[in-house]
């Protein structure tokens, strides 16, 4: 029914506000780039696992919608096309395929891998992302101009549609852009909070340890 | 007038141009992003099949704006793209930026090399494929393995239709826009 | 809007590029061999692109399997005559070596060649 779905979406718009309260966005991101690094060089499957359900628990935290069927048909579409080549011990088979070890585990890290990086980009890129610099207000000003566009698209029709279009651009452009160094200025006007600092802090020291550890750990 | 007059001039001049490059650049990649919106609510049949429908404002692009900002442009929409979608650090966001960026030096290229011996139905159509087919090799090395074959012929010739059609709009496009006509004013410094 | 020689000709090479892909995947031609061991504890596959040694545990110890420049070969084994050590490297669906005592059978296999084998009996 509706209710149903409504009070889930409010949960996660409510989920949504606090995560991008706690955390500034640039702390935010420049903490799941060393974390994905970390995780892309990560070459146990089993720890790989951990770190994955762990993305998938931020992604569902930070109020992002996350859909767990896709992601398991991605996976399968992997695996599956892994499995085409076979490599490596024979476990099963079907009808004229065979079913083998090596090929299987290296679907499921690609797998992993490719829906891992999927979630932690999801639990830390906010909208309010910004780039310093002249790229960075380039970008802030399309995105400017990316919400008039979306403001005015109802004025598009079928069948005039390169006139109507050629309109909409003209009437988006003309408005100008006073406002394009106020996002800017939004952005860097938000305190860091050092609980959420040390929070992010924690997560990449983790991740990193997490690679240290097995070799550590061989050596002893 | 005197001669720090004059050069002031010039000087108000050339970033009154440059602001105006940065304009079209900034609106075009705000398309990107609309038309990839456009894509993505498109049904498809395999979730790997991208239109490339995102592209139509790099290809009126090639024509307009000077390098930097046609590869500034590339960028914004596979940044701006990748925040949107919360994407940034992912594989997806891999493939749009390899794709993008060779669809968008091919286009450069052939319109270099070939001028105005071919239309932006060419153009397109070499961006489009060579875009796929880089991307298909990026997929068989980090997702696909040699199983990457299999899906290539029909990513391939998607890539040659949509190329195609993208291709004849921006031709009928840029041939009957009044936007184009200021914005290629406003490009090339003279307001 | 008129089209140019030239657009029609990069469409047909892309078109070409199309079907060359579609050839190479779901044409005939596409001879992907490859070797398959099988010993004692199971069965094991490989394409014969990639360089790889093997090490297969028979009853009476290791035999060694080197794939190499496209063919596979057994190159040590623990059996007293070293017939399948003599009997070099193969590289064509259909072909095999073996080693007996061990119980270690190397053959290559093309793709829909049919060139398995429906039983070992030692």
């Amino acid at each position: 029914m509706g209710g149903a779905r409504e009070r889930r979406r409010e949960a996660r718009a409510r989920r949504r506000s606090s995560w991008e309260r706690l955390f500034p966005p640039w702390a935010l991101a420049s903490a799941g780039a060393a974390i994905s690094a970390a995780y892309l060089f990560q070459r146990s499957l089993e720890v790989r696992a951990c770190m994955f359900l762990v993305f998938l628990a931020a992604a569902l935290l930070s109020g992002k919608k996350v859909s767990i069927a896709a992601t398991l048909f991605v996976s399968a579409g992997i695996v599956a096309a892994n499995l085409l080549a076979p490599v490596g011990k024979v476990i099963a088979a079907i009808g004229p395929l065979k079913i083998t070890q090596t090929a299987l585990l290296d679907g499921l890290g690609k797998a992993l891998v490719f829906e891992g990086l999927v979630y932690i980009s999801k639990a830390s890129i906010l909208p309010g992302l910004r780039l310093p610099g002249r790229f960075g207000s380039l970008v802030a000003r399309a995105f400017l101009y990316y919400d008039r566009i979306v403001e005015f698209k109802g004025s598009l029709k079928p069948a005039t549609f390169i006139a109507d279009a050629d309109s909409l651009m003209l009437k988006v452009w003309d408005e100008g852009l006073e406002v394009e160094d106020a996002a800017a200025r939004q952005a860097d006007a938000e305190p860091a909070r050092p609980l959420a600092l040390a929070l992010l802090g924690a997560a990449v020291l983790a991740s990193y340890a997490a690679l240290l550890g097995p070799i550590l750990l061989r050596r002893y | 007038m005197g001669a720090s007059t004059r050069s002031s001039t010039r000087a108000a001049e050339r970033s009154s141009a440059e602001r105006g490059r940065a304009d079209v650049t900034a609106l075009l990649g705000a398309f990107c992003f609309f038309l990839s919106a456009v894509e993505y609510m498109i049904p498809k049949p395999l979730p790997f099949m991208r239109l490339g429908i995102a592209n139509l404002p790099i290809l009126l692009a090639a024509d307009l704006l000077p390098l930097p900002w046609y590869l500034a442009l590339a960028l914004v929409k596979v940044f701006g793209m990748s925040v949107i979608s919360g994407s940034l650090f992912s594989y997806v966001a891999l493939f749009s930026l390899a794709g993008t960026l060779t669809a968008a030096l091919a286009m450069w290229l052939a319109r270099r090399a070939f001028g105005r011996g071919v239309t932006a139905v060419g153009v397109s159509i070499l961006g489009a494929v060579a875009s796929n087919a880089v991307q298909m090799g990026l997929a068989r090395v980090l997702v696909f393995g040699e199983a990457v074959r299999l899906i290539a012929p029909p990513f391939l010739a998607t890539g040659l239709v949509t190329g195609a059609f993208l291709g004849v709009f921006a031709e009928i496009f840029v041939e009957r826009s009044r936007w184009y006509a200021r914005a290629r004013s406003q490009v090339d410094g003279r307001g | 809007m008129r089209l140019r020689p030239l657009d029609l000709a990069i469409g047909l090479v892309a078109a070409g590029v199309v079907a060359f892909s579609a050839i190479a995947a779901y044409g005939q031609g596409g001879g992907q061999a490859e070797a398959v061991i099988r010993g004692r504890d199971g069965e094991w596959v490989y394409p014969l692109t990639a360089d790889r040694e093997l090490r297969v545990d028979g009853p009476l110890g290791e035999t060694t399997v080197v794939i190499r420049d496209k063919t596979i070969r057994i190159t040590d084994s623990p059996c007293p005559n070293k017939t399948c050590i003599a009997a070099g490297a193969i590289g064509k669906p259909g072909q095999w070596v073996a080693c007996l005592p061990n119980q270690v059978f190397v053959s290559v296999e093309g793709r829909g060649a049919g060139g398995g084998v429906d039983a070992i009996v030692y």
